[in-house]
């Protein structure tokens, strides 16, 4: 790891893009990283392929969403994998992360999935207990809330349940609407993101306005060259089990 | 447990460490790319001839 | 999961909108005569014509709703005195319909004066006559083109019933499509075919319980994504088909934004270009949003207070 102090914004961001191209092969069924057609392969500058530690931010961002495809697809998440998760979580300690009041809990949620999903496959990871939800659960426009969700966005898979959850399967409008309005914005990340509990929904069958698969289909048409993005609607898909090229 | 296997790592700073934290909560973008007039609006306009109440069409976009 | 604004924020702020928004128009409306012997020129953004047609309409909804104080009801009978004044006495529709049996604008705009309770008598026959001809209902145009025509013919009191449900099911909102598909043109044609199915919120009831259903999910998405970007023209549109809606889904944010953006000599800017300062110009660029705006806040009220149309439809 470098250790000036400068932003290691684009670094981690290519991080980021090959750990969910890895985690899109692994759900696709295809081997090694998928880079979806037509995007631009990862700059190789941005990867030094014998720093083994290259990856681990790119791990600890995505947290449950590197690892739910092993989840998804009932495969074994290899050793080195698991490795690799553990030490993501000792390198960046959530209580080193540094964000603010406001954000912090949403990370804290976020390690407990990742923590939660992990547990599938044997790994104890030591993360803080999640309160209860009463972020999500206060009175406030649909917009800030669909963004909140949005946020929280890996907790959104099967198996994982909780007061999120719940806030979710009673305001199924509220996250049509941010779906919607996110698209129209053409912030596709954020209406990949609010998807994914659209998505949970409905393999949940709570009724939803929006008819999901070429919402998904357009994001991955509209939405950039965001494998993250990708994989968010990948892994949507498989939820509801909508499973299309 | 695995995590008595762990590697050494070298320390991170603060900077790495808000951006992981950046990169988890993603924001929403501050400025939207909403829909706007453009001039092929005004093609379908005038197909609309006499159309009331519906948009002039805005100088210069 | 609402904004936990008081309904009673929102009718305070259309009303004020709406009569400001409609002094406004009486003060300018001078700048927008329309020249003897014209032509009308669709081409000619700044044609005097379709002004005129809409503050017409504008002033026959006040007449009609009858929620306006004395003032704001003697400024709307003004305004639509001017318009008819500029039209000839309604000469010019006559003429120009006799000009172009095909075309539909004269009916359109002829329509508004008979809800205000003016009627052309030359005219009447002209509509009747052309009414019974294939060839005018065979006329190809788009659908809330087609809804547009329905409701200027029922709105003048000709005979022929269109079907409805055929015409509402052919519009873009007919086929409930993906409201994350919409762009700015379509959004304003999508307000349009709820005018005329209710015409202008006279009949919520008869909007089709499809598309109830699915403005009462998406209008709010559409109010909020237009209000970021300020297209307070658009905002202003969209408001108006809250209130033609059985029951209003919009919170205060659209009307706290139109609010915030209304110059206090009564200008609602359509969007958040600079404002000219010649006052005719600023007639000419900003006429639309002034009409939008005195629909938007009477049919609100007048919804809100639940009172009936004078007028009823054939």
């Amino acid at each position: 790891m470098p250790f000036a102090d400068t932003s290691p914004h684009e670094d981690y961001t290519a991080a980021v893009e090959r750990v969910a191209g890895r985690a899109l092969g692994v759900l696709m069924d295809v081997e090694g990283t998928v880079v979806p057609a037509g995007f631009a392969p990862a700059d190789p500058r941005l990867a030094d392929p014998h720093d083994p530690d290259a990856d681990l931010p790119g791990l600890r961002v995505l947290g449950s969403d590197a690892f739910a495809p092993h989840v998804l697809r009932g495969t074994p998440l290899p050793a080195d994998q698991a490795e690799a998760a553990a030490r993501a979580f000792s390198l960046f300690p959530p209580d080193t992360l540094g964000a603010s009041p406001e954000t912090a809990w949403i990370i804290t949620w976020r390690d407990w999935a990742t923590a939660r999903t992990l547990t599938r496959f044997g790994l104890a990871l030591d993360v803080p207990l999640p309160g209860d939800g009463a972020q999500v659960a206060d009175a406030t426009t649909w917009q800030a809330w669909s963004v909140r969700m949005a946020q929280l966005s890996s907790l959104a898979l099967p198996g994982l349940d909780g007061p999120i959850h719940a806030a979710a399967r009673r305001n199924a409008d509220s996250l049509a609407r941010g779906v919607v309005r996110a698209m129209l914005r053409r912030d596709y990340r954020t209406a990949a993101r609010i998807a994914r509990w659209l998505a949970l929904l409905a393999a949940d069958g709570v009724d939803s306005p929006l008819e999901l698969d070429p919402l998904l289909r357009h994001v991955r048409l509209f939405g950039g060259g965001s494998t993250r993005t990708v994989l968010d609607t990948r892994i949507a898909q498989h939820v509801t089990g909508l499973e299309e090229s | 447990m695995l995590t008595q296997d762990i590697r050494q790592s070298a320390p991170v700073t603060p900077t790495q460490a808000g951006t992981v934290a950046t990169l988890m909560i993603e924001e929403e973008t501050t400025i939207s790319d909403a829909p706007l007039f453009v001039p092929e609006d005004i093609g379908a306009g005038l197909l609309l001839l006499g159309l009331l109440l519906s948009p002039k069409p805005p100088k210069e976009r | 999961m609402t904004g936990g604004l008081v309904r009673g924020d929102v009718l305070k702020t259309a009303h004020t909108i709406g009569s400001r928004a409609l002094r406004w128009l009486q003060d300018n409306a001078r700048f927008g005569p329309l020249p003897t012997h014209t032509v009308v020129d669709f081409n000619d953004r700044d044609s005097a014509y379709k002004p005129l047609g809409e503050i017409a309409l504008a002033g026959s909804l006040v007449l009609r709703e009858g929620v306006a104080g004395p003032g704001d009801l003697a400024a709307a009978r003004a305004l639509i005195d001017y318009a008819w004044g500029q039209f000839r006495n309604g000469d010019f529709l006559y003429e120009r319909q006799v000009r172009h049996p095909l075309m539909t604008d004269p009916l359109e705009t002829y329509a508004h004066f008979v809800r205000a309770g003016i009627r052309h008598e030359r005219m009447d026959r002209l509509l009747v006559h052309l009414s019974e001809l294939r060839s005018v209902h065979a006329i190809e145009m788009m659908p809330n083109r087609r809804l547009a025509v329905a409701n200027a013919s029922r709105v003048a009191g000709l005979a022929r019933r269109p079907d409805w449900p055929a015409l509402a099911a052919d519009s873009w909102l007919g086929r409930t499509p993906e409201p994350w598909v919409i762009d700015w043109m379509t959004a304003y044609n999508m307000t349009h075919a709820v005018f005329h199915i209710t015409d202008w919120g006279a009949h919520p009831e008869l909007l089709p319980v499809e598309i109830r259903d699915y403005l009462r999910v998406w209008l709010p998405v559409w109010v909020d994504v237009w209000a970021e970007v300020a297209q307070y023209d658009l905002v202003g549109e969209l408001l108006i088909v809250d209130a033609c809606l059985a029951e209003p889904v919009c919170d205060a944010q659209g009307w706290q934004t139109l609010a915030a953006a209304q110059r206090p000599n009564g200008l609602l800017p359509r969007d958040a270009d600079p404002v000219d300062e010649d006052p005719e110009r600023a007639f000419k660029d900003h006429e639309h949003t002034a009409v939008v705006a005195v629909v938007a806040g009477t049919v609100t009220l007048a919804r809100s207070l639940g009172t009936a149309p004078a007028a009823t439809l054939g």
